[in-house]
């Protein structure tokens, strides 16, 4: 198994170097820093001349290229040419433990979410449950990344003016439209049903009761932008913290949350009709020892691959999220690396991103291939 | 499976008396039902197919339309009503310069559209083609189509296009619809090159090709119509795809110049100011609501036509 991961990756290798090639290439064409030096204002001649020498900028693309490509294999990832003091490889490294914290946070939640929601709907095929998770992942699915985080932002604006209060309201609010997409297939009277709009109709009424009792002082209750209130000595393990990290957190959960409760739902529904779970109900064993014992080990399979398989692109999907709300994570960096043409800079998130693309897609095949004996890697 | 439509008389007998006699093949005989037809009843049962279509072409009808109805245009401003809220003569508010943000709305909703629709012909134009390609052609050919898409697929999409697009003095829908479009055909290769491989060893390819049909004849009368289903299915969805990611890019301020055309990324691009300060939630809500219904209603579009397509799905219902 060894031997076919470092197989797997050799075979990657010249496709991350041809893809450094054309993205060094669009970059070295659309960042030009010599034009963006000519423009400082009052800017010397020989100064500028300087710059050039001093950072190499009068290189062709090929000397960069060939240059850059050398110090980055050997560790060193080169100059940021917008912040000299450090070089880019300590920008991405410092900015990455935000990303990770974000990525991580975001995927144990959707997994905590998106598989028990996809079990529980293949289990209760064609019932109001299905229907109204069906219905939530098609507007995950519509859901642009940074418009969740546009209207959890306005979610946010509304809380500081209301209280606490506006979030049950906002939960009652959603389990009573969960119930209305089972009106689309007229049911009989189905006590789910009744539960669930009760509870958010008691949620909405004990909230509008409470209005504005609770906060609603203009303070905020989620924190809009930054990653602490205090970046200097912000702890990890703070409420403010936490206040900063639900929004982005819910942003990059739902789309998972929508993507993977489906996946696992058809890959629950697969497992349900299979041969040595009717042998099972044969024996005479309980339903709960059949789906619990002998169902779900095989149903929560495919989703490693799925998880593993997005994690590598989600690494480089936060670009959107962090810009939103302003988290100081490497999407971030890329974004303003990218209109400062910052090429270093640049280059290394990007290819860093790419990696952890072939690694993830790897492990994914890795982690597979260890979960069922009867895939064997060759 | 029933197919009989042909009328069945209650009594042989009496039936035989007053009409002259049937024959046997005229009985039992079935109309057939073209491939059209098929599709069709199987896309009408498809209650949210049919309402994703319904909206489409009302919300298709209204961008083209409305603007044209409309007593204001694109960007005349209105000094006296700046961000004004929603009311019976600017039923989506008015913008910063008083602009009639329904207006606006639907005219990003005309570039917003064809970037979607263009971008998905192309892609599939050039995933079609370089699919059939690899899959046809092989040996060299499959090979480098092969490592081409190896290469794009496993490139992070979104920096990417970050930086394609900082290539650009500005981006107009020619520009975003290539960009799109570089970068989401590889799919749909894949899936037709498979598609073709396995298609060209079959009985009916082999026969074809033994009875002397052209190399042309078989791409383009055995290979392309039996991909005819995934190709639609992809091209469907990948109006979404596109339109949620050219949103998205305009959003960043590296998509759509919002001087040369709206679209409805752009409208939003700086919305989050006014969203924080807590004020002019029109500008915000109604062209998200727009971008998430159009999308929504192509995926249902988009799903029933998988199943509308499917082969193997059942043709008719039993009752029927």
């Amino acid at each position: 198994m060894i031997a076919y991961a470092l197989r797997r990756l050799l075979i990657q290798l010249p496709i991350l170097l041809v893809f450094s090639f054309v993205m060094y290439l669009v970059l070295f064409h659309a960042a030009d820093p010599k034009a963006r030096l000519q423009q400082i204002p009052g800017a010397r001649a020989e100064d500028i001349q300087r710059i050039i020498e001093q950072q190499g900028l009068d290189k062709t693309w090929y000397e960069g290229y060939w240059g850059w490509l050398g110090d980055f294999v050997q560790g060193d990832w080169g100059a940021s040419f917008s912040n000299k003091a450090v070089g880019a490889a300590t920008l991405i490294w410092d900015r990455l433990p935000a990303t990770l914290e974000l990525m991580l946070v975001s995927l144990l939640l959707s997994i905590l979410i998106a598989a028990p929601i996809g079990i529980y709907s293949a289990l209760r095929r064609y019932t109001p449950f299905d229907y109204a998770t069906t219905a939530f992942s098609y507007i995950g699915f519509a859901m642009p990344t940074f418009l969740l985080g546009l209207l959890l932002q306005m979610f946010a604006i509304w809380s500081q003016q209301n209280g606490w209060a506006v979030i049950p309201f906002t939960i009652g609010l959603i389990l009573v439209l969960a119930t209305v997409t089972t009106l689309l297939k007229p049911q009989r009277s189905s006590r789910g049903i009744a539960i669930t709009a009760g509870v958010g109709f008691v949620l909405i009424w004990m909230s509008l009761a409470f209005w504005g009792s609770f906060g609603g002082d203009g303070q905020l209750i989620f924190k809009t932008a930054g990653r602490f209130t205090d970046a200097a000595n912000g702890s990890m393990f703070s409420v403010d913290h936490l206040q900063h990290l639900a929004l982005p957190v819910i942003t990059l959960a739902v789309v998972n949350i929508a993507a993977w409760s489906r996946y696992q739902r058809s890959a629950t529904i697969d497992v349900l009709s299979a041969d040595y779970l009717r042998t099972a109900r044969a024996k005479g064993l309980p339903e709960r020892t059949v789906i619990g014992r002998h169902a779900l080990r095989n149903a929560l399979l495919p989703l490693i691959t799925i998880v593993a398989i997005d994690i590598g692109f989600a690494f480089s999907g936060a670009v959107v999220t962090e810009t939103v709300f302003g988290w100081p994570g490497i999407g971030r960096l890329l974004y303003d690396a990218a209109l400062d043409g910052d090429i270093t800079v640049a280059m290394g998130v990007i290819m860093l991103g790419a990696f952890m693309i072939v690694v993830f897609n790897l492990i994914a095949d890795l982690a597979y291939a260890i979960a069922d004996p009867r895939i064997r890697l060759a | 499976m029933t197919t009989s439509e042909a009328p069945q008389p209650a009594d042989p007998a009496a039936a035989a008396a007053t009409a002259p006699a049937a024959t046997y093949d005229e009985v039992t005989a079935v109309r057939g039902r073209s491939q059209w037809e098929i599709f069709w009843k199987r896309f009408r049962r498809h209650k949210l197919g049919m309402i994703g279509a319904i909206g489409l072409l009302v919300i298709t009808l209204a961008a083209i339309f409305g603007p044209i109805i409309s007593p204001y245009e694109f960007d005349s401003p209105d000094l006296t009503n700046l961000n004004a809220e929603p009311s019976r003569s600017h039923p989506f508010g008015t913008g910063e310069l008083g602009e009639d943000q329904l207006t606006r709305v639907l005219l990003a909703g005309r570039v917003s559209l064809q970037v979607g629709l263009f971008t998905a012909l192309v892609a599939t134009a050039i995933g079609t083609v370089l699919g059939l390609m690899a899959g046809f052609i092989g040996r060299f050919t499959d090979t480098s189509i092969s490592r081409l898409t190896d290469l794009f697929l496993a490139a992070p999409a979104l920096p990417i296009l970050i930086v394609v697009s900082l290539t650009f003095e500005s981006i107009g829908l020619l520009e975003i619809v290539l960009v799109l479009a570089l970068l989401s055909w590889m799919p749909l290769t894949r899936i037709v090159r498979a598609n073709a491989l396995s298609l060209k060893e079959r009985e009916f390819v082999q026969a074809a090709r033994a009875m002397g049909a052209k190399r042309s004849r078989i791409l383009f009368r055995h290979l392309l119509p039996n991909s005819v289903a995934e190709i639609v299915v992809f091209a469907t969805l990948l109006v979404a795809v596109s339109i949620i990611t050219e949103a998205t890019l305009s959003f960043l301020g590296l998509g759509i110049n919002p001087a040369r055309d709206p679209s409805w990324g752009n409208l939003l691009s700086t919305q989050s100011e006014n969203i924080l300060a807590g004020q002019y939630w029109w500008l915000t809500v109604f062209p998200g609501l727009f971008i998430i219904t159009t999308v929504l209603f192509v995926n249902f579009v988009g799903d029933a036509l998988r199943d509308a397509l499917d082969p193997h799905g059942v043709t008719f219902e039993a009752k029927e």
